[in-house]
């Protein structure tokens, strides 16, 4: 059975859609957690974090009235939380991210992973993904640290499967050959 | 020697565990879409200093015509100046 919107969320939706602050701020507080979870993919910073996680509900509320409510809330929260950070990396366009080297720890990471924690783990691969340019980095980041296959990366992006699937193998492509040319 | 993407794989596999940072941001989106805290969106500063200088642009522009509708009097007087030696 396919799943829906539980009775609670589409009761705050549309209290919220008629203006109710408190309902809205119900949701916020249900799914901040999801969602910063999904946020923590984009950015590596606390600070910044917040300002995501506030964007992506900012965002989710101007867009309400298009939730069609045929899938649980939190499958287009994430859609618009993809949107978000996706933006987020573009407008920070080729800074600082790119511009890092590899630096040693993820390299020493990379060559042995075995006992390093989930938030190095977390930290070495972003840093590792951080090398690609947005489109590729998206595909990757979905697919490696958010566990989606295809299909859900072509529907949290827009994207057709096709393009999505190209872009996965050249993203692949890519890192791999900076992961040589950077082996010591 | 080490394949180095699958230990990336490896890496993201055991990333997917990790727990974020706590956040609480429910009060400051409320307040954020009532208007009382201003937002972190460029594209309203972007468009408002768009805004801004497409008017002053158009005000430079129009700043003599304006004066002239204002000052009825202003063509007359030109005229008389012209005339007078």
């Amino acid at each position: 059975m396919a799943e829906t919107v539980s009775e609670m969320d589409q009761r705050d939706i549309a209290s919220s859609l008629n203006g109710d602050g408190e309902a809205y701020s119900q949701l916020v507080q249900r799914y901040q957690g999801q969602v910063a979870a999904q946020m923590w993919r984009f950015t590596r910073d606390p600070v910044v974090l917040e300002e995501l996680v506030q964007d992506v509900f900012v965002d989710a509320y101007f867009s309400l009235k298009g939730f069609r409510g045929r899938a649980p809330f939190l499958h287009w929260l994430r859609r618009v939380s993809t949107r978000v950070g996706y933006r987020y990396w573009k407008s920070r366009g080729r800074q600082r991210d790119r511009e890092e080297a590899l630096t040693d720890t993820i390299l020493k990471l990379t060559a042995a992973p075995e006992g390093a924690t989930s938030s190095e783990a977390g930290e070495a691969v972003y840093g590792l993904l951080a090398r690609l340019a947005p489109p590729d980095r998206l595909v990757m980041t979905l697919f490696y640290l958010e566990g989606c296959d295809t299909n859900e990366i072509a529907d949290r992006t827009g994207w057709n499967r096709t393009l999505v699937k190209v872009r996965l193998h050249r993203a692949r492509k890519k890192l791999k050959g900076l992961l040589n040319v950077k082996r010591p | 020697m080490a394949d180095l993407f699958k230990n990336m794989e490896g890496l993201a596999a055991r990333a997917r565990g990790e727990e974020p940072p706590a956040v609480d941001v429910s009060s400051r989106v409320v307040r954020r879409l009532r208007g009382e805290v201003p937002g972190s969106s460029w594209p309203m500063a972007v468009f408002a200093s768009s805004a801004a200088v497409a008017a002053a642009v158009v005000f430079t522009v129009s700043f003599p015509s304006i004066e002239m509708l204002t000052d009825p009097w202003s063509a007359f007087f030109v005229l008389v100046a012209n005339l007078l030696p």
